[in-house]
């Protein structure tokens, strides 16, 4: 699964399946995103994509989601 | 000793034409700061307060002859980032990016692009750094004379996101004696080139610094960070953090928050209650009033 973006928007964000459906997970990432990007709901994880350029790279969704399921993509080159 | 800066320390300041990047080069230099250029595109050959500037890094290094260590940043937000990205070229590892409001990818990309150059940026949003009489990057105490009032040397090293709040706690600090080893004003935006934890290596490594105060605010996870990394170093240095805002915990608070950008967050670990469970369990002194700091460091170090 991955967000629908807008061009203002640094990051994108990966999120795989069966992660991507699992209601548990869902409610974790809702619970550690401090920016609001991840929204449980019965299918899984929605990621909400207004609030991608909220991010501020913590990393702590790719620590809460099972090892590689899920990634943060950055859209700039440094 | 010190972190970061020394009385040899060389920086130029990157849109130095601008009326407050006038006004911070002034206060530097009558600090006793070596402000060795300033840029502005089109303004080469001018003066602002004897320091020549050039319409590019590259020709202030090739005027100055040799490295320069440091560059402040006070372009406007739209090219804070190519300015940045312009001074870590020009071979300085030390930016203060004074500037607020840059769109957070900017600094993502900065942050990064320094990191792969081994550069370290202070900021942005930030008053940048002092060493009490030696020298002071950016305009954190304010003019010389009333940074010299707030800021003695002595052994704490003080590491804050409000600028306001790092020169109210030396002021502390110095009025008790204790004094302070090197002054940071880390930034008060959601992503910064410097965390508290960033930092610590350095202050570990200074052996004048005796003890660390920070100043902490509900949002925002550098202060777990600080924990986490207290606790997986086992730190010489003992820490007080100065925790403002417990009031925003009371639910009839809910939906406030503190004007810096990187507190404006939700997370549940955010809240000042949970900052300060997590700090004071990773053996840092929590405090809620300033007048609290210079005796909780005193019992810390044991004078």
């Amino acid at each position: 699964m991955s967000a629908e973006t807008m061009d203002s928007v640094f990051i994108d964000i990966e999120l795989d399946e069966p992660a991507a459906s699992d209601p548990e997970l869902a409610k974790k990432l809702e619970e550690v995103c401090t920016v609001g990007i991840f929204k449980a709901t019965e299918n899984g994880t929605e990621i909400v994509q207004g609030q991608l350029d909220e991010c501020v790279l913590c990393y702590l969704c790719e620590e809460a989601a099972p090892e590689g399921s899920l990634r943060i993509i950055k859209k700039y080159e440094a | 000793m010190s972190i970061l800066l020394n009385k040899d320390t060389t920086f130029i300041v990157q849109g130095i034409t601008g009326r407050e990047a006038v006004n911070l080069t002034k206060e530097c230099l009558d600090y006793g700061s070596k402000v060795v250029g300033g840029v502005t595109p089109g303004r080469k050959g001018r003066e602002v307060h004897g320091v020549p500037v050039f319409d590019t890094v590259a020709q202030a290094v090739e005027n100055h002859g040799s490295q320069i260590d440091g560059s402040i940043v006070t372009v406007p937000p739209g090219f804070t980032k190519d300015a940045v990205i312009e001074a870590i070229a020009g071979g300085i590892k030390l930016i203060v990016v004074v500037t607020e409001r840059i769109p957070r990818g900017d600094v993502a990309e900065m942050v990064e692009f320094a990191d792969m150059n081994e550069a370290r940026i202070i900021g942005p949003n930030c008053l940048g750094l002092i060493v009490p009489e030696v020298c002071k990057m950016g305009g954190i105490g304010g003019p010389a004379k009333d940074a010299a009032k707030s800021y003695k040397p002595g052994v704490v090293g003080v590491m804050s996101r409000s600028g306001g709040m790092t020169t109210e706690i030396s002021s502390s600090l110095t009025a008790a004696g204790l004094g302070v080893s090197t002054a940071v004003s880390i930034g008060g935006d959601a992503i910064i080139g410097s965390t508290y934890a960033e930092l610590m290596p350095y202050f570990e490594a200074d052996e004048e610094t005796q003890a660390i105060v920070i100043y902490s605010e509900p949002g925002g996870r550098m202060e777990a960070q600080l924990a986490d990394w207290q606790a997986e170093n086992n730190s010489r240095l003992p820490i007080v953090a100065f925790m403002a805002g417990k009031f925003m915990d009371d639910e009839s608070m809910k939906g406030m928050t503190f004007g810096h950008a990187g507190t404006i967050v939700e997370g549940k670990e955010d809240s000042a209650t949970e900052k300060i469970k997590r700090l004071e369990s990773a053996g840092i002194t929590v405090v809620e009033r300033i007048d609290e700091i210079p005796d909780a460091v005193k019992e810390r170090i044991g004078s």
